[in-house]
């Protein structure tokens, strides 16, 4: 690809949402519409090997984000979602390779992306805040240097309109004054403020994408809260489309239309946030469900997952949960599983995805 | 499953093991000094599991180190199995800590387990500076402290790089548990874990509880977890508690706004809470509408800490209301403690019909547009 026909405008055709952004304010809050069924980003087996393919990581992943949605990614620590987003951001760590399958984002395939067709990508179309918010800011620099850096930089604003839209952004994602969070230097602002100066440099050139890799983990209750109710402002607001990567059920639960549920680098549920929650079909769903912090506020046994989930790149016949799973039959390891089909946009894993609910059902009570 | 775990086994009359009085604690000099506990007051039953919970800065850690006499507190005093350990020097503040009857367990184990180390060397080192010297009896404690968190001797030789993250918080606590300590201050023991994990260690310590007798603080802001396993839950906000008293009285109905601001923020699968955090907390356009002397008063320094944040700040709030008994067992420091619940009912209410008044308006529009 040359960089001439990434600028072209058809780029900006596939996605509606850059095409009427500026009218787009009203857009409503809730799930996207039928209107909006084309995915933004969409993964399609997607494979990752890890210390230079020695082990795969990542399983054959299939998922898409439609433009304005928020679909969350959930699963224990070493299940493949951060090195997931990862590569639909481009930024996979030294020794991971994509050995199979694709990432396509706006009709682009991401897989073969140039470093130059990488640069035109991030900001402009796609947005990234992790963890720890301080690693990625210089630390002797003020934020509203760095903010406005990125706005001369990618739109060409001169400096005095730089500054200006700096201000306005970090106004845009809830710091309280503004003018004066921008001469401060990362030292002087809490880990909740520098959050919210990352979430204003992400989207500073309005990208449709935001992806958040544990964005909120290690923020405060109070302060998370106040994140998870930004990035839903901004999905309203702008119409932004969020990949928001946790290992808290809770939190997914709260903010997301959708949820993919990973499993030692596998999906193994996937589809609507209150289906999942209400009605979760594979027995890891449910266990998570079980220990997540689900608001109860009383005293109670605290359950577990039993088990050690596999190694990373462990080759397993059958399902990959079947050791530590309640419910697992023959059938369950005797070859590979495939997905079904239990209800609209709800895919399951699992052989027993009809029974299992009911087991579900039986065991909350 | 069993059944919910017994009644604190603390009595009133009970001497506490341990007991703050009126710590402050200063942190830093000269025009760096910043006071980080203001007057702490708080006390440890034996055998009592005690969730201090906070937000970052409110002095949870700096509360925990001072009681480990890891710093020097500037008033106040923190009394131990009757011995008055603040006041130690030198010393006898090194032979109390080597007596290894207070332990502390860090959040992160990854960097508070030294990486040059085996298990083996981790879990044994208390027992040696205790003065023990007999290497097979060093040996046996060791494996016995390992066996009390669930671990078996295989990982003696293997250093805290070479196994799970869950594993190595199980050791942290096996170190802790070695020099039979009479309390455990844990250290927001389960912040790196993920859920399954979290659950474990808690549930663990739960039972350590009950077969060692130890009495246990847990630092941490995940309160729904707390709530599983505490007696009692402490709040403390920028360096002051604002609520203690028995976790389910707290949870059920919190005294003090800071609490319901926390427990409304805790994530939830279920949507069914009954305020929001958004409720709780004063907002912009609110700040902008108060007096300006009230304003002026609310964010001055004998404010109440809370008052900058608070919905339901008032002119008495302009001073810091003392920590005061509110039931039995019971203590909170919030001048409107008996009126904000009212008052933020009200505020929902409110908010309902405007939002309704929004939607409606918002319909006009579209229909217009059409």
């Amino acid at each position: 690809m040359t960089i001439d026909n990434l600028k072209s405008p058809d780029l900006a055709a596939p996605h509606p949402a850059t095409a009427d952004r500026p009218a787009t304010a009203g857009r409503p809050a809730t799930a996207p519409s039928a209107a909006s069924t084309t995915d933004l980003l969409r993964l399609d087996d997607l494979h990752i090997s890890v210390h230079h393919g020695a082990a795969t990581a990542v399983r054959g992943i299939s998922l898409g984000v439609r433009p304005g949605e928020i679909v969350g990614l959930v699963g224990e620590s070493g299940s493949g979602k951060t090195l997931t987003c990862r590569a639909a951001l481009g930024v996979l760590p030294d020794g991971c390779i994509i050995d199979r399958g694709s990432i396509t984002f706006a009709g682009r395939d991401l897989t073969t992306l140039s470093r130059r067709g990488w640069e035109d990508v991030h900001g402009s179309h796609m947005g990234a805040v992790f963890q720890d918010p301080a690693s990625y800011l210089n630390p002797s620099i003020t934020v509203g240097h760095q903010l406005a850096e990125v706005l001369r930089v990618k739109l060409g604003l001169s400096r005095r309109a730089a500054r200006q839209r700096s201000v306005e952004l970090f106004t845009a994602v809830g710091l309280h004054q503004p003018e004066h969070v921008f001469h401060q230097i990362p030292a002087e602002l809490s880990g909740g403020m520098l959050q919210r100066v990352m979430i204003a440099i992400a989207i500073s050139c309005d990208p449709e994408l935001l992806v958040a890799d544990e964005a909120t983990t290690a923020l405060d209750v109070t302060i998370q809260a106040e994140v998870i109710e930004l990035l839903r402002r901004l999905r309203a607001e702008r119409g932004l489309a969020v990949l928001f990567v946790s290992h808290d059920l809770a939190v997914v639960a709260e903010l997301c239309d959708r949820v993919v549920v990973f499993y030692a680098g596998e999906v193994v549920e996937s589809g609507p946030a209150a289906e999942i929650i209400e009605r979760p079909r594979h027995p890891y769903t449910q266990a998570l469900l079980r220990v997540a912090s689900v608001g109860d506020f009383r005293r109670r046994e605290l359950e577990v997952i039993s088990g050690q989930p596999p190694q990373v790149g462990e080759d397993i016949t059958g399902c990959r949960f079947a050791a530590r799973c309640p419910a697992a039959a023959d059938a369950c390891r005797s070859g590979p599983i495939a997905p079904v089909t239990v209800d609209a946009q709800h895919e399951v894993r699992c052989v027993r995805a009809q029974e299992a609910w009911a087991a579900g059902e039986l065991a909350a009570r | 499953m069993t059944a919910p775990a017994p009644a604190p086994l603390i009595s009133p009359q009970d001497a506490p093991l341990l007991a703050v009085e009126s710590l402050d604690v200063i942190l830093g000099r000269g025009w760096r000094a910043t006071q980080v506990l203001s007057g702490v007051d708080l006390a440890i039953g034996p055998g009592e599991i005690v969730g201090l919970v906070g937000e970052t800065g409110s002095g949870k850690t700096t509360l925990a180190r001072t009681v480990a006499g890891l710093v020097s507190p500037a008033g106040g005093r923190v009394v131990f199995e009757g011995t008055t350990i603040s006041a130690l020097r030198r010393g006898a503040r090194r032979a109390e800590r080597r007596r290894g009857h207070l332990q502390l367990v860090f959040q992160d184990p990854l960097r508070s387990l030294d990486p040059d180390m085996t298990v083996a060397g981790i879990v044994g080192e208390g027992v040696r500076l205790q003065g023990e010297t007999d290497g097979s009896e060093i040996r046996r404690r060791v494996v016995a402290a390992l066996g009390q968190v669930g671990l078996d001797d295989s990982l003696l030789p293997r250093t805290p790089a070479q196994i799970s993250g869950g594993q190595r918080q199980r050791v942290a606590i096996a170190r802790a548990l070695a020099t039979e300590p009479r309390l455990l201050i844990c250290d927001e023991p389960v912040s790196a874990l993920d859920a399954s994990n979290r659950n474990y260690i808690l549930r663990l310590l739960d039972q350590l509880r009950t077969s060692l007798g130890l009495s246990i603080v847990i630092i941490s802001h995940d309160l729904s977890s707390l709530a599983g396993i505490a007696d009692r839950i402490v709040v403390l906000y920028r360096g002051r508690i604002v609520e203690d008293g028995p976790v389910d009285q707290v949870f059920a109905a919190p005294r003090h706004p800071y609490t319901a601001l926390l427990m409304a923020s805790a994530p939830s699968v279920r949507h069914d809470r009954e305020l929001s955090p958004q409720q709780l907390t004063r907002t912009v356009a609110e700040a902008v509408a108060l007096p300006e002397d009230l304003l002026a008063g609310l964010g001055g320094p004998d404010a109440c800490v809370f008052a900058p944040r608070c919905a339901f700040a008032a002119a008495p709030c302009a001073t810091q209301p003392p920590l005061v008994p509110a039931g039995e067992r019971r203590s909170v420091a919030c001048h409107r403690h008996d009126e904000w619940m009212t008052l933020a009912r009200e505020r929902a209410a409110a908010r309902t019909s405007d939002r309704n008044g929004d939607r409606s308006r918002g319909r006009t529009t579209e229909g217009q547009l059409a």
